[in-house]
C-alpha cells in the first residue's frame, strides 16, 4: 500500500514539475515576444541624408531639362497628338466600311443578286462549244 | 515662416519657401519612408519624389487639412506604390526566369536595421521589421505612423481619410498579426 502511494504522488511530482517547466517556458516565449514588439518603443528618428535638399534640387533640374531636351518627335504634346490622329483615322475608316456594307445589303434584294452572279458565270463559251460539236 | 504663408510661398514657387519646407519635413517624410520601404537607397528616391510632388501639385492643396498631413498622406502612398511595384516585379521576374532571360535580381527584401534603435534592441527590431513588412498596406501604414512618428489615431485618420476607431481596428489587427508571426518564428 505504501509502495502504492508512494509511486502515485512521485507520479505526480513529476506531472506537476513537466506543467511547470512549460508554464515557465511558454512565459518565457510570451516575455521574449513582448521584448521584440517593444524593441522599437523609444526610437530615434531617422535623419534624412546629408545634401537632401541639394541632390533634391539636382534632380529637380536635370528632369526639367529632360523635358525640354527631349526630341520633338518625343515630346508628349507630339505623341498624344499622333495617338489621336490615328484613333481619328481608324474610326473613320471603320464607320465608312460599315455604312457601305449596309447600303450594299439596303440597295438590292437577294434575287438581283442571284441574277448578277449568273450573268458573270454564264460563260460564252459554252454556247461556242456546243456550235462545235454540231458542226462536227 | 507660418504656414499660410508656407503654403503661398510654394504655390508662387518661390524655391526659399521650398527650400524651407524640405529642411522643415524632410526627416519626417524620410523617417516614415524608410520604416515602410526598409531600404536607404529606396527611402532616399521616394522621399525626393515626395518633395517634387509637392512642389507640382502644391497649387491643388486646398488648405482643408494640415499641411503635414498631406505631406505624410503622399509620402505614405508613394512609398507603399513602390513596394507594390518591387512586388509585381518580383512576381514577374519568377516568370521571366522559367524563360531564362531575366539577369537582374529580384526583390528580396533582407534584414533591416533601423539607424534610430538603440544598441542592445537592433536584433529584435530587425525580427519586428521583418514581420511588419509583413503586414497588409493600411495596418502597416497605421502601425508605422504611430509607432515610428508617434502620431496620435486623430493624426492617422487624416492622413489615411478612415474614421479613428478604424485606425484603432488596423493597431489592434496589426499588433495581433506581429505576434503571431513572431510567435512562428520563435518556436
Amino acid at each position: 500500500m505504501d509502495c502504492r502511494s508512494n509511486g502515485l504522488k512521485f507520479e505526480k511530482t513529476k506531472v506537476l514539475k513537466y506543467v511547470h517547466v512549460k508554464y515557465i517556458a511558454m512565459k518565457n516565449k510570451d516575455y521574449h515576444i513582448e521584448e521584440i514588439l517593444n524593441s522599437i518603443e523609444g526610437i530615434r528618428r531617422a535623419s534624412a541624408p546629408e545634401f537632401f535638399y541639394t541632390r533634391l534640387k539636382a534632380r529637380m533640374e536635370k528632369e526639367v531639362q529632360g523635358v525640354y531636351a527631349m526630341p520633338g518627335l518625343l515630346k508628349p504634346v507630339f505623341v498624344l497628338g499622333m495617338l489621336a490622329v490615328v484613333i481619328f483615322i481608324n474610326a473613320f475608316v471603320i464607320f465608312n466600311k460599315t455604312s457601305a456594307s449596309d447600303e450594299l445589303h439596303l440597295a438590292g434584294n437577294d434575287t438581283d443578286l442571284i441574277q448578277l452572279y449568273a450573268s458573270e458565270y454564264t460563260p460564252a463559251e459554252i454556247g461556242n462549244l456546243y456550235d462545235l460539236n454540231i458542226e462536227k | 515662416m507660418t504656414e499660410s504663408e508656407l503654403i503661398q510661398g510654394l504655390k508662387e514657387k518661390d524655391e526659399k519657401a521650398f527650400r524651407h519646407l524640405v529642411e522643415q519635413f524632410q526627416d519626417q517624410v524620410y523617417n516614415t519612408v524608410l520604416s515602410i520601404v526598409q531600404n536607404p537607397q529606396d527611402a532616399e528616391d521616394v522621399a525626393q519624389e515626395v518633395f517634387i510632388q509637392v512642389y507640382r501639385s502644391v497649387s491643388s492643396f486646398k488648405g482643408e487639412s494640415r499641411l503635414s498631413t498631406w505631406i505624410y498622406r503622399i509620402a505614405t502612398t508613394r512609398a507603399l506604390d513602390l513596394l507594390r511595384s518591387k512586388k509585381s516585379k518580383k512576381r514577374f521576374g519568377v516568370l521571366t526566369r522559367l524563360f531564362g532571360n531575366d539577369n537582374e535580381p529580384v526583390f528580396e527584401p533582407g534584414d533591416f536595421n533601423h539607424p534610430g534603435v538603440a544598441l542592445d534592441r537592433k536584433e529584435n527590431a530587425a525580427r519586428l521589421f521583418k514581420a511588419i513588412s509583413r503586414l497588409p498596406d493600411n495596418q502597416k501604414a497605421a502601425f508605422i505612423l504611430h509607432k515610428m512618428e508617434n502620431l496620435s489615431y486623430q493624426e492617422i485618420s487624416d492622413i489615411l481619410q478612415v474614421s479613428v476607431p478604424a485606425v484603432e481596428s488596423l493597431m489592434h489587427r496589426a499588433k495581433a498579426n506581429l505576434r503571431k508571426w513572431i510567435a512562428g518564428q520563435t518556436d
